[in-house]
Parts: structure tokens; C-alpha cells; sequence
């Protein structure tokens, strides 16, 4: 599970530089995101755009890692394809998580 | 400009690996055959639940667990079957899909429960049969 972070202005990017966040790596992403956001002060981006599929384990996990960062550090969600998007609107978990349009976007806020 | 039935057959074996592997070649032979914009997004999205959910349920604690998938095309909807050797559903009924509620606080939000959920927002006319042989299989449409 390839994820790299970077500080930009007030927030930490975590990209994840795999096409699939699927049932057979949800646990791994879990592991990899505890690692690359250990030192999290503030809000967190996670950066979706190379991703271009997630099954419902991968939502899970990426819920996983919301509850793993606590309240003081807010995971946020950029660079969601169609398909990623549908997922998180049929589940409504839409409305759990701040969705930026584009990581420009998520970076001047 | 008629398309051709898809007709694609996979069969895999009730690992979350093969699972992926089997959506992949989905994909690959969707491509090839210029369906990606019927909606393969969609038959994507479903067929992986399904697949996750025979493989986490009804294969759960086996090793010799087998999947067929067939896919085919007509009148703008894909129609598809999958095939296991697994258990029967609770019942014999299928999962009635009710999405996990979110009204409740940020740290005790639902991490599962959405698969079924998924499958009944997006296909359509979801049929379960348990045959004497041992085995399930489930149908369903996927409008394009």
C-alpha cells in the first residue's frame, strides 16, 4: 500500500498512490495511514485522485482512519472520481466527511 | 449500432485477492470490448459487494471455495449471475440492504454493514436461489 504525506499551508496531504482501496488491502490502508499521519497537528487531506475504485471495505477503512486521527484532527477527502463519489453519496457517508472538489481546492481553504 | 452480448465468464476462487483479480479482468474485457461506458462503473461497484460478501459470509473459514461470474449485455442492461459452493444465506433470504445509520458521533461511526446496502441502490430484480447441489446463486440487472 504505497501512501506518501506532505504539509501544505495548514493542512497534512496523504496520497494514496494505488488505483483500488478494496477488501484485500482495507486493513493495510488502515496500518499505512496510522503511519503517515503519526505526527498529524490539525487537519488532514486525503488525496484520492489516483484511486479509481473503493468497495465498501475501503470505505470502512477510510472511516477507520477518521476515527483513528480523533476529533482534533479532521480527515478530509479530495480528487474523488465518479465512481469513488457515488460510493461515499449512496452510503451518505458524504455527509460525515468534508469532500473538496480538487486538492487545490482542500489546500487554500 | 447493435452491441454485442458481452458474454463474460469468470471464475475465481473465495479470496479477497481473487476478488480483485476477478474485478480487474472484468474490467480489462469491459474495456476491450468498448463497454466501460455502459455503466461498468456501476456493474463494478455491485459485483464487488456481492463477491466480498460470499467471500466474508457464506466461504467464510473455507478453502475451497468457488465463484462464477457470468455477465451479459442486452437492451441496455447488464444481466449477471454468480455462482458459489458456499453456505446458504441466513434464511435463505437475502440481506435486506439497510444502510448502517449515521446519526451518531464522528468517533463511533459505522466502519461496515454497507455492502448490502450498495448492492439493493444499484441493481435491480435480485433473485437468490439455494440449489440441492450445494450451491447459491444469485441474479440481478444492472441498468446502463
Amino acid at each position: 500500500m504505497n501512501l506518501s504525506s506532505k504539509a501544505e499551508g495548514d493542512a497534512l496531504v496523504v496520497s494514496v498512490h494505488e488505483t483500488r482501496i478494496d477488501a484485500s488491502v482495507a486493513i493495510q490502508f488502515k496500518d499505512r495511514m496510522r503511519e503517515e499521519t503519526d505526527t498529524a497537528d490539525g487537519r488532514v487531506v486525503l488525496n484520492l485522485s489516483e484511486v479509481d475504485f473503493i468497495d465498501s471495505s475501503g470505505l470502512g477503512a477510510i472511516v477507520a482512519a477518521m476515527k483513528q486521527l480523533g476529533g482534533k484532527n479532521p480527515l478530509e477527502l479530495a480528487g474523488l472520481n465518479e465512481n469513488v463519489d457515488k460510493v461515499f453519496r449512496l452510503t451518505r457517508m458524504d455527509t460525515v466527511f468534508r469532500i473538496h472538489n480538487s486538492l487545490d481546492d482542500a489546500i487554500v481553504i | 449500432m447493435i452491441k454485442p452480448k458481452a458474454d463474460i465468464h469468470i471464475e475465481l476462487k473465495g479470496t479477497p485477492t481473487e476478488v480483485r483479480n476477478a474485478l480487474e479482468t472484468l474490467r480489462h474485457k469491459l474495456t476491450a470490448q468498448e463497454f466501460a461506458a455502459c455503466n461498468a462503473g456501476v456493474l463494478e461497484i455491485v459485483l464487488a459487494e456481492v463477491l466480498n460478501n460470499v467471500v466474508e459470509h457464506a466461504l467464510a473459514g473455507r478453502n475451497d471455495g468457488q465463484i462464477v461470474i457470468a455477465c451479459n449485455y442486452a437492451d441496455q442492461c447488464w444481466f449477471v449471475e454468480v455462482r458459489d459452493n458456499g453456505a446458504e444465506m441466513p434464511d435463505n433470504q437475502l440481506p435486506d440492504g439497510v444502510m448502517p445509520d449515521l446519526d451518531r458521533d464522528l468517533l463511533d461511526m459505522p466502519e461496515g454493514g454497507f455492502g448490502w446496502g450498495l448492492v439493493r441502490s444499484l441493481a435491480q430484480d435480485i433473485g437468490y436461489n439455494r440449489h440441492a447441489t450445494g450451491h447459491n446463486e444469485l441474479s440481478f440487472r444492472v441498468p446502463d
